[in-house]
């Protein structure tokens, strides 16, 4: 009888064992309750769930907040916000010179837009956009996780009194196929740091640390920063998508992103001089994708994925005149000055926009321009 | 359970005189003293609002019927209500901004007017790096030290380099948001646009460099400059210098020399570097190692306009043998480091990187 008991335990024990392994785990199942020191949001992405990730530069940390926004929304209102800098300072008390609109996030759930803005004296506010509502979003008592940017501790350890720490400064960040990347700068060496981070967050050192470099025109190497990226796939290859502060267009593919590697880009793309490209997004219409790019002193420009694809060289010739492009063709947009991009559905993207008149707004732009 | 602020004596002497900038609207003196800004490292993180003036309301409803606004604003300030003892607190989301004026309000109706008065001016620009008058023509990057921290974001606005005739030369510096500030917000990076250093990139074959060889230049800093306080700098500040020819080799640890300190003292270890170097490189990139690998805790100090490293032990020297060790992130002004030059021409093979991580310098105390 107690033989047959224990069959009956251990048959239920493997039933219940592979009931559970079935079932999809959330990716919320590791996170804590508690309030994140965040100190600084330099970029926001979406990720599963809900998931919020705000890039950290002063804490030189990736956060992951459960939103708990994840009602599916499939097609969203436009958000059309006149002065969004002077409604959000109001609600801070403040003007709108002292505050800055950090960066733009859209939960591809509930098609809410996230906006990251800082205080003149660096506090951190998250807001929610419905429609015309500005909403703050606490970060009290929400469900997070976290995961460290710094190198290994030795490495930058104060180890010796008055050593100042270096800072990395995070330049974009993008969740796509279970990771987080982000791209960054320090504060002290020139150079191009892009961490690959496994999502959910583990306490391994999974992290691909890339040293990426850009070679002009066949002759000259540098190291170079990623200013912006987003991940397009192209001829069926998952690539990174990138430009650079001095505004090349640069691909990698995803494959060759390993830990420690020495990679170096394929240039398709140079969009000319004094300008530094702000934010790339990929928008769709009908069978063809394109990337959106905004620029600080250029319009915002669209290029199809086909142009890219069917592009197989790497600038190898310096461009002869002065502020020309060269490589993928593009297509400029009536849009200028414009700061922040997100998808906000299939049809519509949002952006935030500086206007002649010096007005900041939020409008939406829909795939008819494209 | 909220913290109580210590206030100290010269921001109760402050805390005072806002007493007498509290002005109401309704009955005369009670109220004046009924509401109080809380100042937190010279910041007013906050108001505190005696309970007794608010009698005909339970201090539960009060969170409700107050209202924090901007004066000629209609929309509520965000922020946390919370009652200690006998007064109701006020935290807005963010410090009030010095300079503007803000009002109370319950049930719609004002019951007092705040002004939160403007910051003084108290920082100042301890120091710009490199510190040298002659800098190569390919320099990468300026230090800007602080006295306190600042206020991030708008940074370009406040410096600007002037070429012999005074005029402004656009396009000098690199516009990065987030901009490269140290975690404390007192010391700033500031690129040189790097895409205009890199040779045959587009911006340097439609613009050129920013600096050319023997050309001169003034770095100006604004007394505008706002702290993160919103006040400005106690001055403007300038720094005059030459171009010099371009840098084009990596920094080479073995060319430096060394001064070795006496046993059983704690004189500085001088490492000569030779060339000027990057000034905050040069304090985070070199450690002293005994034979036994054990790192040596000290301070190390940068001078004479950065050829200078001192290393000062925290303990006595000992006899025996040391290391310096130098992380090969460490750059010359030009950003070559020790394994790379900042703009390697390929086809040189003379010029391939190492893949070395640490250089090293052998010495012994006797």
């Amino acid at each position: 009888m107690k033989k047959m008991f224990l069959s009956v335990a251990a048959a239920l024990s493997v039933a219940v064992l592979v009931a559970y392994t079935n079932r999809t785990a959330s990716v919320l199942s590791g996170f804590e309750t508690g309030t994140p020191e965040v100190k600084s949001m330099n970029a926001l992405a979406f990720g599963p769930e809900g998931v919020l990730f705000i890039g950290d530069s002063k804490s030189a940390s990736v956060f992951a907040v459960d939103t708990k926004d994840a009602e599916n929304v499939a097609n969203a209102k436009p958000v059309d916000i006149k002065n969004i800098d002077q409604k959000i300072a109001a609600l801070l008390g403040t003007e709108a010179k002292n505050i800055t609109i950090q960066d733009l996030a859209v939960n591809p759930i509930s098609k809410k837009v996230y906006c990251a803005v800082q205080a003149a004296n660096g506090t951190p506010v998250l807001f929610k956009i419905d429609g015309e509502n500005i909403q703050p979003v606490s970060l009290k008592d929400v469900k997070f996780a976290l995961v460290s940017l710094n190198n290994a501790p030795a490495e930058d350890a104060k180890d010796q009194r008055g050593r100042p720490l270096r800072v990395w400064a995070i330049s974009d960040l993008n969740y796509a196929d279970g990771k987080v990347m982000v791209s960054g700068l320090s504060n002290q060496e020139f150079g191009s740091t892009f961490r690959s981070i496994p999502f959910p967050f583990t306490n391994k050192q999974e992290q691909s640390s890339l040293e990426i470099y850009h070679a002009a025109h066949g002759q000259y190497e540098t190291n170079s920063p990623i200013k912006t990226f987003t991940t397009a796939e192209l001829n069926g290859k998952k690539f990174l998508v990138a430009s650079y502060t001095c505004t090349p267009l640069v691909l990698f593919p995803i494959d060759d992103l390993k830990p420690g590697t020495h990679v170096k880009g394929r240039t398709v793309g140079e969009f000319g001089a004094g300008n530094s490209p702000l934010d790339i997004i990929t928008m769709k219409k009908g069978n063809d994708l394109f990337l959106i790019m905004a620029n600080s002193d250029r319009p915002v420009m669209k290029i199809k994925y086909k142009d890219i694809e069917t592009y197989e060289g790497s600038l190898t010739e310096p461009i002869k005149e002065n502020y020309s492009t060269a490589g993928v063709p593009y297509v400029s947009f009536p849009m200028v000055n414009v700061l922040q991009l997100d998808k906000l559905d299939d049809t519509q993207f949002v952006f935030l926009q500086r206007r002649a008149n010096g007005d900041l707004d939020i409008r939406t732009s829909n795939n008819r321009s494209l | 359970m909220r913290k109580r602020v210590r206030i100290s004596w010269p921001s109760q002497l402050i805390l005072f005189s806002l007493f007498l900038l509290v002005r109401c609207a309704g009955s005369q003196d009670t109220l004046q003293k009924n509401i109080v800004i809380r100042w937190k490292n010279n910041q007013a993180m906050g108001l505190s609002m005696a309970l007794g003036q608010f009698e005909a309301h339970s201090k539960e409803t009060l969170p409700e019927l107050l209202k924090v606004q901007l004066a000629n604003s209609k929309t509520a300030i965000l922020g946390d209500y919370s009652i200690l003892r006998d007064s109701v607190i006020f935290e807005p989301l963010i410090p009030f901004t010095p300079g503007l004026q803000y009002e109370v309000l319950l049930e719609n109706r004002l019951v007092g007017e705040i002004d939160i008065p403007q910051a003084v001016p108290s920082t100042t620009l301890i120091g710009i790096y490199p510190s040298q008058d002659t800098l190569p023509e390919n320099l990468l990057k300026f230090y800007f030290v602080f006295s306190r921290p600042m206020r991030e974001g708008r940074s370009l606005a406040y410096v600007s380099l002037l070429n012999a005739k005074g005029d402004t030369l656009p396009g000098t510096f690199l516009n990065l948001q987030p901009e490269l500030w140290n975690a404390e917000k007192t010391v700033l990076t500031l690129w040189l646009d790097p895409g205009r250093i890199k040779r045959d990139l587009q911006p340097n074959k439609s613009l050129g460099a920013p600096l050319t060889k023997g050309n001169h230049y003034t770095l100006v800093v604004s007394e505008r400059w706002p702290d993160e306080l919103g006040a400005g700098l106690t001055q403007s500040y300038t720094k005059r210098f030459v171009a010099a020819t371009r840098d084009m080799t990596s920094p080479d640890v073995k060319s430096w020399t060394i001064k070795i300190p006496s046993k059983g003292t704690t004189q500085a270890l001088e490492i000569h570097v030779k060339e000027a170097l990057d000034y905050v490189l040069l304090q985070n990139t070199i450690r002293i190692i005994d034979a036994r690998g054990k790192i040596i805790n000290g301070v190390i100090q940068i001078s004479n306009k950065e050829h200078l490293v001192d290393f000062i032990p925290a303990s006595p020297w000992l006899a025996g043998a040391y290391k310096v060790l130098v992380e090969s992130r460490l750059e010359d002004l030009a950003g070559n480091n020790l394994n790379r030059l900042f703009d390697r021409d390929i086809t040189d093979r003379r010029t391939k990187p190492s893949q070395q991580t640490v250089f090293e310098l052998n010495y012994r105390i006797d």
